[in-house]
């Protein structure tokens, strides 16, 4: 009976893990990925140094990956996974372009970020393909057909101004959302000025004489700073609770620190809530860009093709 | 000031905290839950484009194939069916019944479609159409561009499902009428395209 149960436990857990996603992305080496191996040194200069050149032009970024196979999944999921986790164009205007080429498969499969879905419609990247990898891939020549398809591709590319990314000179950045990035700042500066005030009130609770003068004081200080740096909102919630918390110390008598250190304890549970949920959100939109990529994302454009 | 005095002002200003506590806590909450709902219906906007895109693309792939008069008038018709009843459906996200309704008609859709292309193998005629592989392109990305639309959409939604379950979050939740959203589920053999060998 044990034994029973243990084999129909391990066959379930075996079954589990078999169907879970079985292609791992790979992280990427550069512009070109040859897990393959099926590009050679000198060839992926070329391809690379022809890669750099249309983003230099056009600001699309490109990734290439080879693979042997794509491991029962379907290569359209792995592309735009690839793309997606790669982080591939450019974040404000998702221009990139993925081509994934599953060697014993004999399968591949180029997807376009949303940017490029105008410039590069579905039916011309299944022409293209169709056309330009099957000759080189069939004799071997995989940077080749990639070259000759990017050739065709940069055409359609070059009639749609929109694929182009705005470089901001001054910031040596491209435009990425700059909003979102002073929302993070007002953020940290309320928490800040919360733990101040909350230091602060130890401070006047302590004092054996001057805590009303030290409260006033530190409260300016905390106002002042909270002007240049937060929100009109933060700010009057900081005050508010900076005021109340110094008020219970001084009128809590000699041992005023203890007092205010519990009610600004409660409320500072509150504020971490909203504020690590802005958190949280920033950490999964800015997961997907890693390292050389500029976090663009795709949609599900593309085609694929066998050669 | 008495002892007293000064022990009714240190309750009044704890009982403000906890009052003040409270009010920030529903309300960051609440904002919240309103940005996690909004970011569900526009996934499900994005959901419902490419769905469209796809009835879009239909009445010409049907005119394409007629033109080749094959002898296939019912999966033709069947197509235009399908797609008919799909296009008519109305969905309220959190009324599981016309969400599970809408998956249907779609997905009968998909299977229409599929017997259709399966149908198109005996004709290479068409096959090699110019029109008709555009269309087949378009058509495919657009499958590809539904699946990740529907994988997007669920994920947005286990995230705001999440936060209206949790405790104390689902407190709020409840007072302001968030209610839980729908997932798509695979369908049982959605999967599978037929495949028909001839010899």
């Amino acid at each position: 009976m044990f034994i029973r149960r243990i084999i129909s436990a391990g066959i379930l857990f075996f079954i589990c893990v078999v169907t879970a996603y079985a292609f791992d992305v790979p992280s990427h080496d550069g512009y070109v990925t040859d897990v393959a191996d099926v590009i050679s040194e000198s060839e992926e200069e070329v391809l690379t140094a022809r890669i750099h050149e249309l983003e230099d032009t056009m600001t699309v970024e490109i990734a290439v990956l080879t693979v042997l196979t794509t491991e029962g999944e379907d290569i359209a999921e792995v592309a735009f996974e690839v793309g997606n986790t790669w982080g591939v164009g450019k974040d404000e205007n998702d221009n990139g372009l993925v081509i994934v080429v599953a060697v014993d498969d004999r399968e591949w499969f180029i997807a376009t970020g949303y940017g490029l879905e105008g410039a590069l419609p579905d039916a011309i990247v299944k022409r293209i393909g169709e056309y330009d990898f099957p000759p080189y891939f069939r004799e071997g020549d995989f940077s080749g057909g990639i070259l000759a398809g990017l050739d065709d591709m940069e055409l359609y590319m070059a009639k749609d101004p929109s694929i182009v990314a705005f470089y901001d000179e001054e910031e040596e950045e491209y435009d990425y959302d700059a909003a979102f990035e002073k929302e993070m700042e007002q953020s940290m500066w309320f928490m800040i000025l919360l733990t101040a005030a909350f230091l602060k009130t130890f401070w006047v609770g302590f004092s054996k004489k001057n805590q009303i003068l030290i409260s006033l004081f530190s409260n300016i200080v905390i106002l002042v700073l909270g002007i240049l740096f937060t929100y009109f909102w933060y700010l009057f919630v900081v005050m508010i609770m900076s005021i109340l918390m110094d008020l219970a110390a001084i009128t809590a008598g000699k041992g005023g620190g203890s007092g205010g250190g519990w009610s600004s304890g409660s409320s500072s549970g509150g504020w971490t809530n909203s504020s690590s949920n802005s958190s949280s959100s920033w950490g999964s939109s800015s997961g997907g860009s890693s390292g050389s990529f500029g976090g663009g994302s795709f949609g599900g454009g593309g085609s694929g093709g066998r050669w | 000031m008495s002892k007293a005095l000064k022990i009714g002002i240190g309750i009044i200003a704890i009982l403000a905290a906890l009052a003040l506590w409270i009010f920030f806590f529903i309300t960051g909450t609440y904002n919240d839950l309103v940005s996690k709902d909004e970011g569900v219906k526009t996934a499900w906007s994005q959901v419902e484009n490419q769905y469209q895109r796809r009835s879009d693309l239909i009445p010409n792939l049907v005119n394409t194939v007629k033109g080749y008069s094959i002898h296939e008038a019912e999966t033709l018709e069947a197509v235009v069916e399908a797609r008919a009843k799909a296009t008519q459906t109305q969905v309220n996200l959190s009324d599981p019944n016309s969400f599970a309704q809408f998956q249907v008609s779609q997905d009968s859709l998909s299977s229409a479609l599929s017997r259709l292309m399966v149908v198109v193998e005996q004709y290479p005629e068409l096959k090699a159409n110019q029109n008709f592989l555009e269309l087949q392109a378009q058509l495919e990305g657009t499958e590809n561009r539904i699946s990740v639309a529907r994988k997007n959409y669920n994920e947005v939604v286990k995230d705001y499902n999440i936060a209206t379950r949790q405790f104390p979050k689902n407190i709020v939740a409840g007072m302001f009428g968030f209610d839980k959203a729908m997932l798509f589920e695979t369908t049982e053999g959605a999967e599978e395209v037929p495949v028909v060998a001839f010899e």
